[in-house]
């Protein structure tokens, strides 16, 4: 006989007495606790067990667990260094717990640890990733990304557990087709499989709205703004109506001033970092820059939003006005919601926006959200 | 007990949309994509409604679940559309109505689903089932109901079908 589909009460649920109205409201109260459940942040992460949610960004990887009345967060930079292979430097390395390993007669050392190397190099670190995606540019980027995720996530206590990742939208590029995300997709699963998972994608903006938006009944629109990419999806009663990507976020605006004041693009995230002040009068020409940069990234993705919701034919009629929730750290300076706010409400949409607010954890939501997914279709 | 709802979609957001909504009104959901093996899961499930979303289905599949009308004759069918469709589907033995809604309306869509289960009831078949349908109606649901009703009276009045 024909299976039904998707996470809907299956043909097998059909015996059971509990009420439809009672299980989707459950399931809709379970994932609001969890999503109500205060973060703590680890310093090393947790053998895994239980479900797991992981935000694989362009600059960071987040892993999520639950851990009774808490949710337990580790993360590492999404980076690498490479260094020559000698006997005397692998020593070192062990002996200071650096995650490292070999090919090509180079030492690749991965996560927080390469950026200290870089430092002390003078030299930048390089990325797995780009603009949200997996990059072509390394040889090894493959092996590099295992190897971060690794950090973060070892093999699971009981073969099958859940893991809830993070993919990006399918971009919009003004009319180019570019659609590399299920290639990167895909890669991500084949290797969480490999280490004895089930692996499940999300959206990474609808992990913003099953994290933040409980009390809403999952309804909202959720916008991720990350380093390489500004994510965006419409979530009706938690099923995305509307995702897309820009492929610009917090990466763009440190290379854009750092060509327009002449400073290294490190130096200038290090300033926006150390805490820009988006609603005060700019005090240099570095803030001067960070301001019309960030301007500029707010409006392309209000315009995008509005682009791409007039030339919709999917959005269904939504009477009650929906609430909007930012998160990732680019949407961390001090005035950025009200700028944002600002843009937004100078658009025309074809539905009402109720609120707007900066997510609670903004670094960890999407990880939360994730978890909060996974828990869900482990239940 | 709560009433079983078939729901056939090709889209996989409507469907889940739909499935969503039902759910929330009190209804127990199967939602189906493809309609090959229809008639074994509607024959498997006995649904006290099928809907199908047709917006994205080809005419000679509407038609087949015009075929299956034997099959359904203890249900209702609920067709929904962006637009009206001309072919007309033929179901002799089933209770059909229509929800041209654009941009999908799934207020309504629930409210004509529940109004389709409700008379039914009434005529002791699902009348088990009554608790349910009522508490899964809410204000909105009522009103809409209302103004059907009091359309139909007024066309009544003024001598239209």
């Amino acid at each position: 006989m024909a299976e039904p589909i998707g996470s809907m009460n299956s043909m097998e649920d059909s015996s059971s007495a509990r009420a439809a109205t009672s299980s989707i409201d459950d399931q809709m109260d379970a994932a609001l606790r969890i999503s109500e459940k205060i973060i703590e942040v680890q310093d090393k992460a947790d053998l895994a067990s239980g479900p797991i949610g992981l935000d694989v960004g362009t600059c960071n990887i987040v892993m999520a667990q639950n851990r009774g009345n808490s949710i337990s967060i580790s993360k590492q930079q999404n980076a690498f260094f490479a260094i020559p292979q000698s006997k005397f430097t692998r020593q070192i390395l062990q002996k200071n717990d650096i995650v490292f390993f070999e090919h090509n007669k180079l030492f690749y050392i991965v996560g927080d640890s390469a950026e200290n190397f870089a430092n002390m190099f003078n030299a930048n670190t390089m990325r797995p990733m780009e603009k949200g995606l997996l990059t072509f540019k390394e040889d090894e980027g493959v092996a590099i990304i295992q190897a971060i995720i690794k950090t973060l996530v070892q093999r699971p206590k009981r073969l099958g557990e859940i893991v809830c990742f993070s993919v990006p939208g399918e971009p919009v590029n003004d009319g180019q087709s570019v659609s590399t995300v299920s290639g990167h997709e895909t890669v991500i699963k084949m290797y969480l499989e490999s280490l004895g998972y089930l692996a499940l994608s999300i959206n990474e903006a609808l992990a913003i709205v099953m994290a933040e938006m409980g009390e809403e009944n999952f309804t909202g629109i959720g916008i991720s703004m990350g380093g390489g990419m500004c994510n965006v999806c419409l979530a009706y009663m938690s099923v995305p109506v509307l995702t897309f990507s820009i492929q610009k976020g917090g990466d763009a605006i440190d290379e854009s001033v750092s060509k327009e004041v002449g400073l290294p693009a490190t130096k200038v995230k290090g300033i926006k970092e150390a805490g820009i002040n988006l609603s005060a009068l700019p005090k240099n020409k570095v803030e001067l820059a960070l301001q019309m940069y960030y301007t500029d990234l707010i409006n392309t993705i209000v315009k995008t939003i509005e682009k791409v919701a007039a030339s919709s034919n999917r959005i269904p009629k939504i009477s009650d006005p929906l609430p909007v929730v930012i998160s990732g750290g680019t949407a961390s300076p001090k005035g950025f919601k009200e700028r944002f706010e600002v843009a937004l409400r100078g658009i025309r949409l074809p539905f009402e926006i109720a609120s707007i607010r900066i997510a609670r954890d903004p670094l960890y939501t999407t990880a939360k959200g994730a978890l909060v997914m996974a828990m869900s279709e482990s239940k | 007990m709560s009433s079983q709802a078939v729901i056939f979609s090709p889209d996989d957001m409507r469907g889940a949309l739909i499935s969503r909504m039902l759910e929330r009104k009190g209804l127990k959901v199967s939602l189906f994509k493809n309609i090959r093996n229809a008639s074994e899961a509607i024959a498997s499930l006995k649904p006290h409604i099928l809907i199908v979303d047709t917006e994205g289905y080809f005419p000679s599949e509407l038609g087949y679940f015009a075929s299956l009308s034997p099959l359904l004759a203890d249900s209702a069918v609920l067709f929904v559309a962006n637009s009206s469709i001309n072919d007309t589907i033929n179901m002799p033995h089933t209770k059909v109505d229509w929800c041209v809604s654009y941009p999908l309306d799934l207020q309504i869509i629930a409210t004509k689903a529940l109004e389709l289960l409700k008379p039914k009831e009434a005529q002791g078949d699902f009348k088990h089932l009554l608790p349910d349908i009522e508490k899964g109606l809410t204000e909105e649901d009522k009103v809409v109901i209302e103004d059907e009703d009091l359309e139909k009276d007024l066309m009544g009045f003024i001598g239209l079908k």
